[in-house]
């Protein structure tokens, strides 16, 4: 508490006066709760009440009792065998009876409202069960059926599926489709809703699961964070590294190498910062910034070869919205692209990479390499004009060989046109696609509600609004599965501040399937009682091996390696 | 007769003792401490929820937490919170009395009484600081009562089975308590060390084991837990602020230890109960006299009270408070802003009280909870509905155990429902759903929010109103803009006028004062409150003119004529008693 002392002026020592009024509802109900403890009171006198009657009752047993010794043990021990009969007949009689099954079913003839919403959703064989609940209600009996008869039941507060059942059935039902009956108990009536569809994709998953940073959706100030692995065939998630560890220092920008963990990068920022690289488990922590870069590396994207990866240095500052929808602003004040050589621990830059007028961000590679895709905004006086920052998708070559960009940058999609603004450019790794998100200006898109996922055609240059998975909230940062048929993205459609990941598949076609919510075992609850928002989601193909207690040791001993810039 | 009537006393004295220590201490935390209470209860959102027992219960000390934080919760009230603490206290007082019992097996209840109440005053004492929780109290208890369950029935079993039974003891406390447990090691090893039932070899055996095993214990919840080695050695959840090692934790456990000890030595020992009794008294009143004034330091004191009635929006209260102690930090005095503003007197009586800036008025942001929710409290009653927002969201993020807040969840769920953001508003309300003291709260405002659909009265109607409709970003420094916007858009914002007013004259910019003025005119051209008045006399009698009759009140320009003579006459005297005007604060820029 003394930290938050800071004395203006000498005070002077005055006797203590007790706050006794207080008219606040939260008291009132405090007041409330007091008279309900004065139950117990009530409660001691029923329990003499009741040691009276039991007192009673050995008054009045006849004497000879003790003299009958084996007669009673007999009576005794069937008394006890009734009485264990007994509580398991109304055991029983709960579990079964009462317990749930439906009974005097009505039927209605439309959808159940399901959270989350997994009616007609398209999953790969390979995902955790799609439990879910009927808001509302106090039971559900859901049988879920395959396309050839074989079925899975649950019963119970929420619709939770036997793991190893659930990949059977799924596993059986590649490129068909489940059904999904749900008869729910609401207001202690009983009611069938039409059955819905869930489709099993032919496309298989091929990853492991997701990595995912979960924090609050604050400010300035986070509380506890950390980045986190989530497998996708169950519900286990582990923490990768949580700021518990180091005293509240802030994790970010973590990312593999096309799903690939070998290749890892993140970066810590605060007091004992660093840009963390690990290459095949060998980790090495780079200085957070280098001085004749102006900022720290972040955004980091691999080249595929594993030897490059590509950061931008933004200079980032934050504005409060004082009214309207939006809360918060992120703008920088400069940045550039840059990519880091992991070999020779030197930093490669570009004139064209390197404007003062422009600002550039977000930087991808292609899938073979060859080029760099990133943003590019012409810098502006912020916060002045921050509804002014608006980038276009621009690509320059890259030749992995000497280091070297190409000579020209070329315009992919011209946002500015559009009175739009580009971000979080990600090729899909099959080299077809680049899904972007679209917000009205700036690029932190997460906190724009406008903010949309388009995809580019890079066969046909052209571009379009992916309406089938995006909402009225923000739909923001996205990566590809390895083999580029499933994305996951972030959205605020739940309750407009708190990001959760969406999975959805795209088909040969570039059309993407109804975007599921990432299932957890009692979706319901957890996702009511988070709060926590998941940023900068990817999938991995493999478990993250990484030390945590190592790395903890090496973050706080704050030794460094300096970047060269070449 | 007489024996038996002592006898008959000194049966009872050990009840009456610890009654009246409960009583009396019932007494201290539901009168002049209950806002500490209030302090405990903000910094964390209790559900009961499996989820929320589960996360805990993986932690060591993790039961501890979750046992402390569900007592917390009661604190919402103080009179039934004042009881939980003093039963607490005083059972670990009867804890510590019973082990004394149990290692003298002899006769000297007042001893052992009087030693007992010794580690009480020390964690009365520790309890000053408002950082430590509820969980270090109930690991305290737990590993106490099971040092002395473990003593108390150790005759029963043999020596094999001893093993077995300290081995299971220690990592059953070790996950209800965490590191505390070493008190029970400890107490276990001088039991060991002082009965004479057992070889040598054997004691020593059963002390390795013990210390071995508590060893192990903390190297296996290392690997467990995802916190630094020292946090767990210091015990997580003990305090809210989770890296910090008080020397007041380590003396308490140590008295758990010494306390037995010395009962055990006086037992042995015989001495006279005439010269140990006033020995023992003086141990007892001594340190808990010359403690006290900095266990409870009444600075930090009087913030939380301050923090208290911003929370219950006692305004009246914190007038009061304010006129018994002179507010002098940006809290204390900005809380004391807000109730005069609140009650419709910032105008007039601003400068009855200590100011110092616009610092006094609209703090600016620390990284702080109860500051930040001061401050938050501020704007929300101004209408500044994002702003208000912010900062009760930041408050929170900023409990450093990583705790919620019930405090700041609530407010969160009113302002997401002021910005018709009601999504998030029933995230909220569900997460108070949970909650013993907020549930019908939480269900009243969801069945609003649902009614809201077919019928619109709207929720916080007033305070949506005074939202203002232009959008840009907020600056610290340029308050005064966002509070002039909220006049022009509401000028029924009587908090925000008043605000306006001020914000010029803290700053000593009597041109901004004047034009914030015409501003105010437009919609209340007859608005002229005292500080006006004396700030309008001061301006004409610094550009020496004559003081407009028709808009100053002649009690006004003769309090400036005596404070012009005083100030000219540079007499410190003669001055003092103009210490708390406007024209002081205009001129002497302290």
């Amino acid at each position: 508490m003394r930290r938050f002392i800071h004395f203006i002026k000498p005070q002077s020592a005055s006797p203590r006066l007790l706050p006794l009024s207080f008219d606040n509802p939260r008291l009132q109900s405090g007041v409330a709760a007091q008279s309900a403890g004065l139950r117990p009171a009530r409660g001691l006198g029923s329990r003499r009440a009741a040691r009276g009657f039991s007192a009673r009752r050995a008054d009045i047993m006849p004497e000879p009792q003790a003299l009958a010794w084996g007669k009673k043990r007999h009576s005794v021990a069937s008394e006890r065998r009734f009485i264990i009969q007994s509580l398991l007949f109304i055991i029983f009689f709960m579990l079964v009876g009462c317990g749930g099954s439906p009974k005097d079913v009505r039927t209605v003839q439309q959808l159940p409202a399901i959270f989350p919403d997994y009616i007609d959703v398209a999953v790969p064989a390979d995902i955790a069960p799609l439990n879910f609940s009927v808001p509302g209600a106090e039971r559900v009996d859901v049988t879920v059926k395959g396309a050839n008869g074989e079925e899975i039941h649950t019963n119970g507060k929420y619709a939770d599926f036997n793991i190893e059942k659930w990949h059977k059935l799924t596993e059986a039902n590649k490129g068909k489709a489940l059904t999904v009956s749900v008869i729910a108990k609401i207001d202690g009536e009983w009611s069938q809703y039409n059955d819905f569809k869930i489709n099993i994709s032919q496309n298989p998953l091929d990853e492991y699961g997701l990595t995912y940073r979960r924090i609050a959706p604050g400010y300035e100030v986070y509380s506890k964070m950390g980045i986190y692995q989530r497998d996708l065939s169950n519900f286990d998630e582990y923490a990768i590294i949580e700021n518990t560890m180091t005293d509240g220092q802030c994790y970010n920008c973590h990312t593999a190498n096309k799903t690939n963990p070998k290749d890892f990068v993140f970066h810590v920022r605060g007091e004992h910062g660093a840009t963390m690289v690990s290459k095949s488990g060998e980790c090495t922590w780079l200085k957070a910034s280098n001085d004749t870069l102006g900022g720290s590396m972040v955004y980091p994207y691999w080249h595929p070869s594993g030897r490059y990866c590509a950061f931008s240095t933004n200079q980032t500052r934050q504005g409060f919205h004082i009214s309207g929808e939006k809360r918060l602003e992120v703008f920088d004040l400069s940045s550039d692209v840059i990519v880091y050589d992991t070999e020779k621990n030197e930093i490669l830059t570009d004139t064209l990479l390197n404007t003062k007028a422009w600002s550039e961000n977000t930087p991808s590679f292609s899938p073979d390499g060859k080029w760099l895709y990133f943003t590019t905004c012409l810098q502006k006086n912020y916060p002045l004009e921050h509804k002014d920052e608006k980038y276009n998708l621009c690509r320059i070559a890259f030749d992995a060989n000497t280091g070297r960009f190409g000579e020209q940058v070329d315009t992919l999609f011209n946002a500015v046109e559009l009175g739009k603004s580009v971000t979080w450019p990600r090729p899909s790794y099959d080299g077809r696609y680049i899904l972007f998100t679209l917000s009205d200006y700036g690029y932190f898109s997460i906190w724009h509600k406008e903010s949309d996922q388009w995809l580019l055609d890079l066969r046909s240059g052209e571009a379009r609004p992916v309406e089938e998975i995006n909402s009225d909230e923000a739909d923001s940062f996205h990566n590809w599965s390895d083999n580029s048929r499933w994305v996951v993205f972030t959205s605020r459609r739940n309750d407009g501040l708190y990001s959760h990941l969406y999975l959805t598949g795209i088909d040969d076609k570039g059309h993407f399937t109804k975007p599921f919510l990432l299932p957890q075992k009692n979706p319901e609850e957890y996702y009511t009682q988070s709060l926590f928002s998941f940023n900068t989601p990817d999938f991995t193909k493999a478990k993250v091996d990484f030390n945590s207690r190592a790395a903890v040791g090496a973050i706080l001993s704050d030794e460094r390696v300096p970047t060269k810039v070449r | 007769m007489t024996k038996e009537i002592q006898k008959s006393s000194s049966k009872y004295i050990v009840a009456v003792a610890f009654a009246v220590i409960a009583a009396a201490l019932y007494l201290f935390w539901a009168f002049p401490y209950r806002a500490a209470l209030g302090y405990r209860e903000e910094m964390q959102l209790f559900q009961t929820t499996g989820k929320y027992f589960a996360e805990l219960a993986l932690l060591p000390a993790g039961i501890a937490i979750y046992i402390g934080e569900f007592l917390t919760q009661f604190f919402n009230n103080y009179w039934i919170g004042a009881a939980v603490m003093s039963l607490l206290l005083v059972m670990f007082g009867l804890s510590c009395y019973l082990i004394c019992r149990a290692l003298t097996k002899k006769d000297q209840k007042i001893v052992n009484l009087m030693l007992s109440i010794f580690p009480l005053i020390f964690l009365w004492l520790f309890l000053g600081n408002q950082d430590v929780t509820l969980g270090f109290v109930t690991a305290l208890l737990v590993v106490t009562l099971g040092a002395y369950f473990y003593i108390s029935t150790d005759d029963w079993y043999p020596i094999a089975e001893k093993y077995l039974r300290m081995i299971v003891a220690t990592s059953l406390l070790y996950w209800l308590a965490g590191p505390i447990t070493i008190v029970f090691t400890l107490l276990i090893i001088t039991y060991t060390c002082v009965t004479g039932q057992s070889s040598i070899a054997n004691k020593a055996c059963l002390v390795i084991v013990s210390l071995i095993t508590l060893v192990a214990n903390i190297l296996a919840w290392d690997f467990t837990i995802t916190y630094p080695f020292s946090y767990q050695l210091i015990g997580i959840g003990y305090l809210l602020t989770p890296d910090v090692l008080k020397a007041d934790q380590l003396i308490i456990e140590a008295l758990c230890i010494i306390v037995p000890i010395a009962a055990y030595l006086i037992a042995r020992g015989n001495v006279s109960k005439k010269i140990i009794l006033p020995v023992l008294a003086a141990i007892i009143v001594v340190p808990a006299v010359i403690l006290y004034p900095k266990a409870y330091d009444k600075a930090t004191y009087r913030l939380i009270d301050y923090d208290y009635m911003v929370r219950a929006n006692d305004w009246d209260g914190i007038l009061r408070y304010s006129d018994a102690h002179t507010p002098n930090l940006p809290l204390s005095v900005s809380a004391t802003n807000l109730a005069l503003g609140m009650t419709g007197q910032l105008d007039s009586r601003a400068f009855d009280y200590y100011q110092n800036g616009t610092e006094g008025l609209i703090p600016s942001f620390t990284k702080e909870a109860i500051s930040s929710w001061t401050t938050g409290e501020i704007f929300f009653q101004l209408g500044m509905i994002n702003s208000a927002q912010r900062f009760y969201f930041e408050g929170m993020e900023a409990i450093p155990n990583y705790n919620k807040s019930s405090r700041a969840v609530k407010r969160l769920a009113e302002t997401a429902m002021i910005r018709c953001d009601y999504k998030l508003a029933e995230k909220y309300l569900h997460m108070l759903e949970n909650t013993t003291f907020y549930r019908k709260w939480a269900q009243r405002n969801l069945q609003q929010i649902k009614d809201l659909t077919s019928i619109a009265p709207p929720l916080y109607g007033q305070l949506r109103q005074r939202m203002v409709d232009e959008d840009y970003f907020f600056s610290e420094g340029e308050v005064d803009k966002t509070l002039g916007q909220l006049f022009i858009k509401d000028p029924s914002n009587d908090l925000a006028r008043q605000y306006l007013i001020l914000y010029p004259l803290l700053q000593r910019d009597l041109n901004k004062f004047v034009q914030y003025m015409g501003v105010v005119a437009e919609s209340h051209p007859q608005y002229n409150p005292l500080l006006a008045q004396q700030a309008l006399a001061f301006i004409s009698m610094k550009n020496g003119q004559p003081i407009p009759q028709n808009m100053v009140s002649p009690a006004v320009e003769q309090s400036l004529r005596g404070f012009a003579q005083a100030w000219t006459s540079k007499n410190p005297e003669l001055i003092e008693p103009h210490r708390h005007t406007l024209y002081y604060y205009l001129i002497s820029n302290e």
